[in-house]
């Protein structure tokens, strides 16, 4: 196992516990993740995700890297309430997670739009995002379809969009329901590259408005560095974590050296140490 | 020819489609064609008689009104059968694509008992409820309620979870969750299993007729075949699949109309 990362003047690399200490509940977290284990099936199988801690403070945007089976989609399901965790627990605002809510929204890699509403219904789905009269309602869709440019397309279905649209209608139905921190799963995963690189900007976009706490799983390192705060390497079901600050203004160039020192940081947090 | 009009399939391509497009209409065309030519050859109204004598018969029937009476009787059996089969169907299959207790409870039995033909059940319903409205309503309602059930325990029991876990994260659960996702992604399966049960009331309300009833199309078959009105007796047959015919395709556009979204 490696002892420590490659500290460079870009970066701020730091290593996580491997074995993790809680990190107590400091006021200002959003959300707590205290020592967290989970197995899918037998116990003597092994953990999926062992023993991860981690915490978030409001308006961060947090991506978790790492190559696949090192449990980041299931520390966001973990987080989602969709898996049951085996032991620690998760908080978020000091309510503990049991199951799905809406204070944690999710934006899913198939998009899982309702086929059979209109992409404005299916942006006031939301039980938050559903409340007040039809006058309300309406500027509400229209705040949010605004923020991913799909005003015009309000009164479609979604069979009638790309992925792309789809997906900037799975953004705003997440968005409009007002989550407490939001998560998503590969969002972009499906998506050709063009198309990838206008939703990436169209999320910090609907970010830096609405500050929302994200966390974003992604295996592109570059996309994680592109869009995150923090990244959060991630090897061996949780047990071996990394932590990378990118510390850059917004908007970010992808071609800048920072960005690239960056990147390849994460590279090699995510594929060489072990 | 005279206006040049820019069109995007060629001419040889048009026609092509236009064949296609009449093709149903001439395969029922050719097939009265050849009917009335066996009749004519075997010239035994008995055995098959014209359309031309079909026809007429019909006309009669039409002019006495017990076709329509007929019809009426046929139409109204199926559709108290089929939606008895249906208040029944849907609680129990949309249950049990939600339970698997409820799912192994009934499942077996459904399996077991299901393929035991209508016809088969004619006798043991004639015991039970006599000759009469009782023992057709209990033949169709039976054709009708396993197809169904079957069609709508699937559609229950392959909701995409994503459309839940989507629900559940926008703070939608229980019995919102239900109406609002579960029931709607199973609508299309739900929808097409009831044109699939209604068409097989049909048939299986045909079957009942044919044994034990005085009006319907069934009895209409049966009784021209013991007076030997051969030309009746076809008007009957025709009538069936002319009905049947219609209520599929009435079917259909409701499909279409609730599942625009597709």
């Amino acid at each position: 196992m490696r002892s420590s990362p490659f500290p460079t003047e870009a970066t701020r690399a730091r290593t996580a516990a491997p074995t993790g200490a809680s990190t107590g509940g400091v006021a200002a977290d959003l959300i707590t993740l205290d020592d967290i284990s989970i197995w899918y099936g037998e116990e003597q199988a092994g953990p999926v995700l062992s023993n991860v801690s981690l915490s978030a403070k409001g308006g961060e945007f947090i991506c978790l890297v790492g190559p696949s089976g090192c449990g980041k989609s299931t520390l966001l399901k973990a987080i989602a309430g969709f898996t049951p965790i085996g032991r620690g627990s998760i908080r978020v605002l000091g309510v503990e997670v049991t199951g799905p809510g809406s204070d944690r929204g999710m934006v899913f890699q198939e998009f899982a739009l309702f086929p059979w509403l209109t992409v404005e219904e299916n942006v006031l789905f939301g039980d938050k995002a559903s409340k007040g009269s039809a006058q309300e309602r309406r500027e509400r869709a229209t705040h949010y379809l605004d923020l991913v440019g799909l005003t015009a397309y309000r009164g479609y279905r979604p069979a009638q969009l790309s992925g792309g649209m789809r997906q900037r209608v799975a953004l705003a139905r997440a968005w409009a329901n007002q989550p407490t921190v939001l998560l998503m799963d590969e969002p972009f995963g499906a998506l050709d590259a063009r198309t990838r690189q206008e939703l990436q900007e169209t999320l910090l976009r609907i970010f830096t408005e609405e500050r929302t706490l994200c966390f974003f799983v992604t295996h592109d390192t570059s996309e994680a560095v592109y869009l995150a705060d923090r990244v959060i390497v991630m090897h061996a079901r949780g047990a071996s974590r990394h932590e990378v600050d990118v510390s850059l203004p917004r908007p970010r160039d992808r071609h800048a050296d920072a960005v690239r020192l960056h990147v390849k940081d994460v590279d090699r947090l995510a594929w060489d140490a072990k | 020819m005279s206006t040049p009009t820019l069109s995007l399939t060629r001419p040889s391509e048009r026609s092509r489609r236009l064949l296609l497009r009449a093709l149903p209409a001439a395969s029922v065309v050719a097939v009265i064609t050849l009917w009335q030519l066996g009749g004519t050859v075997l010239a035994n109204p008995q055995v098959l008689p014209g359309p031309l004598a079909a026809a007429t018969a019909a006309w009669q029937l039409m002019q006495n009104g017990s076709l329509f009476a007929d019809i009426a009787a046929s139409l109204t059996r199926v559709i108290e059968g089929w939606l008895l089969a249906l208040a029944i169907a849907i609680p129990l299959g949309g249950a049990m694509g939600r339970s698997e207790a409820l799912r192994r409870v009934f499942g077996t039995l459904i399996e077991l008992v299901r393929p035991i033909p209508p016809i088969a059940m004619v006798p043991i319903a004639i015991l039970w409820f006599g000759i009469g409205w009782a023992s057709q309503l209990f033949i169709v309602c039976y054709g009708a309620f396993f197809p169904m059930v079957i069609g709508i325990y699937d559609a229950f029991r392959n909701v995409d979870q994503l459309y839940e876990q989507a629900a559940r994260s926008l703070g939608v659960h229980g019995v919102a969750l239900f109406r609002r996702v579960v029931v709607m992604a199973a609508l299309p399966t739900v929808i097409s299993s009831m044109r699939i049960g209604l068409g097989l009331a049909f048939v299986s309300l045909v079957a009942a007729e044919l044994i034990a009833a005085s009006t319907g199309l069934g009895a209409l078959i049966a009784n021209s075949r013991v007076t030997f009105q051969t030309d009746q007796m076809l008007v009957g047959m025709i009538t069936i699949g002319v009905v049947g015919f219609v209520l599929g395709w009435i079917m259909r556009r409701i499909e279409e109309y609730f599942l625009k979204w597709r």
